[in-house]
């Protein structure tokens, strides 16, 4: 607009201005750039409010009404002449055009009509399926991803009828995801040149991820194709480190670089930090509301529980090969901690508390409570992410229904609760939202669903669910709010001396290198991996579904995923079948755990069969491939009968005598499917023949296998 | 007043109006979108992909099946195990299928699965499957929906009662309720099926099953009431199975518990259970379920967007063949959809007809269950079927059992749900929308 000239309320621009334009032609600039204006602002106001039908109406209808009152305004001339050019023309074709939009509404109407009735005849049909969208995060986000699940599946009804399912599911960990992504979400690939006639994938292939961090979705391989960059709200290395460390990754797919899948990475969905948490007895004596909050460093927090009497015997922390969360906090914990790397490592980890994630620890201690044993551990810490001990300490589930909610008030829970001390330095998770696109799966509307969650969720973000906000702050409670789980209300019970309004991000440490380090800081380990595949193992394992055959490859492909590649490990099939049958695979000589030699092994894993009768125990463990040092020799067996293992006195002998002097740094771990027990025969004598510190016997339980991994990794370290 | 247009320009002007009216509705209804950059797969490959759940049959048999097929057919086929979680699998299988993706051709579903699955078009009619009468009816109409058969038995599962050595089970429903029984109750599919049974067995036969809708009053009148009174027997043993899915129940049978309600693959899991044995002796005995019991298992369809339907439908043939199903039965531990796999044929299919096969193992491959112990067990299979009922049919089961599930703990739970709202939930998730009572 030229813009006006006064406040006299006769502002037209006079005739034969000094700019030496001719009238029409002045005008019809202004025109123009009215209807300019009004398009960017009109524009502006459409984008920012997404759509929304009556608002985006009420912003053109009020753009159009001020440029109209300006036209009046302004140029009072133009806007009469052009009234009566228009009046003219409707003198001159009136009568035409009043039938004209008789007709027009006589249609609309006739439309209308017709869609009203379908709109009833929809009503009262049945609902169409909802798309299902599948998401995977960590185990610590599950309670509060699903919560927040079923509200936006709840919200976007339409008449009645689910738009949407989500399937929420938890990851295993960042080696896990590396392999998955990297595999097409298969558990392993075919070894060799055949065709496979068995995979196995590792759940639904994710439409949406939500890491704890931007580092785990960093650490994810990725090639330049595979990184769609619509409307990605920027973090994320576009070429992250670990997709060179990978040689490209063998997710590069047939496209000429357009890889499978591709990721899309979005904002943040909040953010929490790690914290180190006492239990009441140690709580009562360290705190002190005249200190600040947050201690300067990690290393001065664990200086003030010092000082304050609290001997701390451990810091409990989940596995860092299967959670995110216990890794990014490794590297912290070491520079904070007296000593080196390896002595700091075993102070992290204690024998009793392996746990393979956040809820799996914090479930350890709410099934202490709910058992009634009497006292917390006030000599531990437990390092963990905010947000989950939140859940924790207001009772509500946690992870994957094996822990269920609890009266948060009860005496039994107050014992048990856990106080959050924060210190700079712990790192803060981000919680990205990632797009996942699957070649074949990718569809408008499931990009449309995919983008329906995220705003969804930026209207009703996870500090609803005990997350802080982007800047790392508690978010107020929304008024008249009492449905939510704001991480405000736990505040107000533990206090704001305790747990501060806002905590600085610290941003975690790159994934491969927390996990080079965490790796360095452990005693590698050599696994020699002994699968009894004989006839029996294809019996059902005990009380519960699925052969015991199937049960031990879950076990140890569990255990294989959590090894680092300072570890080594190999695979031998125990059977008496005939070794060409081709049904009996495996045998992998021991090597470094590199990402192909983990493949290879569980790629034979999965192929393996049972047939054949027993093989004595003892003779496969003679048999056994066993490399020179320490090596741990893991037997996984039903534990066979004593027929089929004759001359047992002479073969316990002979491994308790020759077999031991020849291998002095083997130690042999039986791992029982049952229905044998570890003081069945001939377990028990085989177990006996390695000695005290030479030989054990683990037998599976019903708890998840990655955590009974895990927990039998850190005692073999 | 005129209310119709009279001249030629008024006409001409009407007609114009409401032309560019509805010319701007069709510009607006049928505009082609504006394309989507979607990441293709290519579809264009020679073997064949078959998508299901974790592999839990013994010695792996449905892996071993499709390695049979694979030396002996063409083309390649290889088994994708999904997840162990049945809602997993579903979820995995109808994102595939909702996207038309192409990543599998034969399905191994849930048979509840089929009305959702075939309704949205997922599924291919199967044609020419070979020897239809010789498959359980009950078990194949699961696999029909509209009048088509989309879907053949895979497995099939029942409701069977385990009982202790010594003890008697008992022949009435309500004896079984009193009775020291261990079920299924905790908040999953399982509380589904079982409160189905108690109201089938208590006054709602007929109601809630199959194709046909329950009337309101229905609800009101036998359902709900059902429900009640088994809410009312949550004493005991019963009311501890609120805790308990299958492994539950199994570890409590195998503890002290002298009755367990619970599916086929329970037998062998027992089988191998040292409590539950004396020797090669068993400790324990399996019948039917007294009275009426939900029909379980799993089907076989042909994806719609299999690049290779036909050859498909031939594994669909081989996988639900007589053989195929005899080696399941015998070797994998799994309930065959066919009569012939328990040694049944027209005219002799009573369950004192029943001889189990042996499965055709590898020397020296021991242990239990032998012949006459499989034997014994297709007898109460055989028995079991006869009284089998499917869940209710409608391609909005899941939003039917979720709801169904929730009223019924609420139930339960004495949270004051009343007959109205319970038979107004219903009522509507058997149309997929969600409600609570």
């Amino acid at each position: 607009m030229t813009g006006p000239h006064g406040g006299d309320g006769n502002r037209s621009p006079e005739p034969g201005r000094p700019d030496g334009l001719p009238p029409w032609l002045r005008r019809a600039l202004q025109v123009v750039i009215l209807d300019a204006s009004s398009t960017v602002v009109v524009s502006l106001g459409v984008t920012l409010v997404h759509g929304s039908f009556w608002l985006n109406a009420a912003i053109t209808l009020l753009v159009v009404a001020l440029a109209t009152a300006a036209l009046f305004v302004f140029y009072p001339d133009t806007a009469r002449t052009a009234l009566e050019r228009v009046w003219k023309v409707l003198r001159r074709g009136g009568t035409a055009l009043a039938w004209g939009c008789a007709g027009a509404a006589a249609m609309a109407l006739v439309l209308l009509a017709g869609a009203g009735a379908h709109r009833v005849w929809r009503h009262t049909d049945a609902c169409g399926q909802p798309l299902e969208l599948r998401v995977l995060t960590a185990p610590e986000t599950l309670t509060p991803l699903r919560a927040a699940a079923a509200e936006f599946v709840n919200a976007d009804e339409d008449r009645g009828c689910r738009k949407y399912s989500v399937t929420v599911v938890p990851e295993a960990g960042p080696l896990s995801l590396y392999d998955g992504f990297s595999l097409l979400w298969r558990r392993s690939k075919p070894a060799g040149v055949g065709r496979a006639d068995d995979e196995q994938l590792l759940g639904p292939q994710p439409d949406i991820w939500l890491p704890s961090s931007t580092a785990e979705y960093d650490f994810v391989p990725k090639s330049p194709g595979q990184i769609d960059t619509r409307n990605a709200a920027g973090g994320g290395s576009p070429v992250p480190r670990t997709a060179a460390l990978a040689g490209g990754g063998p997710a590069a797919g047939p496209g000429g670089g357009e890889g499978d899948p591709s990721f899309r990475m979005l904002g943040s969905l909040g953010s929490s930090p790690l914290v180190l948490a006492l239990f009441p007895g140690a709580h009562g004596s360290v705190a002190d509301p005249s200190r600040m909050p947050i201690a300067p460093d990690p290393a001065a927090l664990l200086t003030r529980i010092a000082d304050a009497g609290v001997k701390l015997r451990a810091i409990a922390r989940p596995v860092p090969e299967t959670s995110s969360a216990s890794l990014a906090v490794a590297p912290a914990l070491y520079d904070a901690l007296p000593g080196d790397d390896r002595s700091d490592e075993r102070f992290a980890e204690p024998a009793d508390l392996v746990a393979s994630d956040a809820v799996s620890l914090l479930c350890r201690f709410r099934q202490r409570a709910a058992a009634g044993q009497a006292d917390p551990p006030d000599d531990i810490a437990v390092a963990v992410p905010e947000q989950v001990l939140h859940d924790y300490d207001t009772g509500l589930p946690l992870g994957d229904d094996r822990c269920g909610a609890v009266d948060p008030d009860a005496p039994q829970s107050v014992k048990w609760r856990l106080y959050p001390y924060y210190a700079n330095g712990l790192p803060t998770l981000d919680y990205p939202f990632v797009q996942v696109r699957w070649r074949g799966q990718d569809t408008r509307e499931r990009d449309a669903a995919v983008t329906a969650f995220y705003r969804w969720l930026q209207r009703n973000p996870l500090t609803l669910q005990g997350f802080r906000n982007g800047e790392g702050r508690i978010p107020s409670v929304r008024e008249g709010d009492g449905r939510h789980h704001y991480l405000a209300r736990l505040q107000g019970v533990m206090g704001s001396r305790v747990m501060p309004d806002a905590v600085r991000p610290t941003t975690p440490d790159d994934v491969q290198r927390s996990l080079d380090r965490v790796g360095a800081a452990r005693p590698r380990t050599a696994l020699a991996l002994l699968l009894d595949a004989s006839g029996s193992m294809g019996g059902a394992a005990q009380g519960r579904g699925g052969s015991r055959l199937a049960r031990g490859t879950s076990f140890l492909r569990s255990l294989v995923s959590q090894l680092q590649s300072n570890d080594r490990v190999g695979l031998q099939v125990s059977s008496s079948a005939s070794p060409d049958d081709p049904d009996l695979v495996g045998n992998v000589p021991q090597e470094a755990a590199s990402p192909e030699q983990k493949n290879t092994v569980l790629s034979d894993l999965q192929a393996t069969a049972s047939g054949g009768t027993d093989r004595a125990l003892g003779d496969a463990i003679a048999a056994a491939g066993v490399g020179s040092g320490r090596q741990n020799l893991i037997l996984v067996t039903d534990g066979q009968s004593p027929g089929t293992n004759p001359r047992l006195g002479a073969r316990t002998a002979w491994l308790s005598g020759e077999f031991r002097k020849r291998h002095p740094g083997l130690r042999l771990t039986v791992v029982l499917t049952g229905p044998a027990t570890c003081a069945s025969s001939p377990v028990k004598e085989i177990v006996a023949a390695f000695g005290k510190d030479g030989g054990g016997c683990v037998p599976l339980t019903g708890a998840p296998e990655v955590e009974q991994a895990a927990a039998l990794l850190a005692e073999l370290r | 007043m005129r209310v119709l247009p009279s001249g030629r320009r008024a006409r001409v002007s009407a007609v114009a109006g409401a032309a560019l009216v509805l010319a701007a509705w069709l510009v607006v209804v049928l505009r082609p979108d504006a394309s989507y950059p979607a990441l293709k797969a290519g579809c264009d490959r020679g073997e064949l992909f078959v998508a299901g759940g974790t592999d839990v049959s013994l010695k792996n048999q449905r892996r071993a099946l499709i390695q049979q097929w694979n030396k002996g057919h063409r083309p390649h086929a290889t088994l994708v195990e999904v997840a162990d979680s049945t809602d997993l699998q579903h979820s995995q299988i109808k994102a595939v299928e909702e996207s038309k993706g192409c990543a599998y051709d034969v399905l191994i579903m849930d048979n509840t699965w089929t009305a959702q699955f075939a309704d949205a078009g997922y599924l291919r009619p199967l044609d020419g499957v070979e020897d239809l009468d010789d498959f359980f009816p009950v078990a194949l109409r699961t696999g029909r929906w509209k009048g088509k058969q989309y879907a053949v038995p895979f497995n099939v599962d029942v409701g069977l009662l385990y009982y202790r050595e010594g003890v008697t089970p008992p022949t009435t429903w309500q004896g079984l309720l009193t009775s020291d029984v261990a079920t299924q109750l905790a908040g999953y599919e399982g509380l589904t099926v079982n409160a189905l049974e108690a109201v089938w067995n208590d006054g709602g036969g007929g109601v809630l099953t199959g194709e046909g809708r329950p009337s309101g009053k229905e609800l009101r009148t036998k359902v709900y009431p059902a429900l009640v009174r088994l809410a009312s027997r949550l004493r005991g043993r019963l009311g501890l199975s609120r805790q308990y899915k299958e492994p539950e129940s199994i570890e409590a049978f195998a503890a002290d518990a002298a009755l367990m309600r619970n599916w086929p693959y329970a037998f062998s899991a027992l089988a191998s259970e040292p409590r539950m044995r004396d020797g090669a002796r068993l400790r324990f005995g399996v019948t039917a379920l007294p009275g009426r019991t939900v029909l379980g298992g799993q089907n076989l369809a042909v994806s719609k967007y299999s690049p290779r339907p036909d050859a498909a439908a031939r594994l669909v043939g081989f996988l639900s063949g007589a053989q195929s199903q005899r080696l399941l039965f015998a070797c994998g531990g799994f309930v065959p959809g066919r009569y012939s796999a328990l040694g049944l044929s027209p005219g002799h299919r009573s369950p004192a007809d029943v001889r189990a096969p042996a499965c055709p193992s590898r020397s020296g491959e021991a242990g239990p269950p032998d012949e006459a112990q499989l034997t014994g067990f297709g007898r109460a299979v055989v028995t079991a079927l006869g009284r089998v009922r499917p869940r209710p049919v409608t391609p909005h089961y899941s939003t039917f059992s979720d709801t169904f599930r929730g009223c019924v703990q609420k139930i339960f739970n004495g949270e004051g749900t009343d007959a109205a709202s319970f038979a107004r939930a219903v009522e509507r998730s058997l149309d997929g929308r969600p409600a609570s009572c």
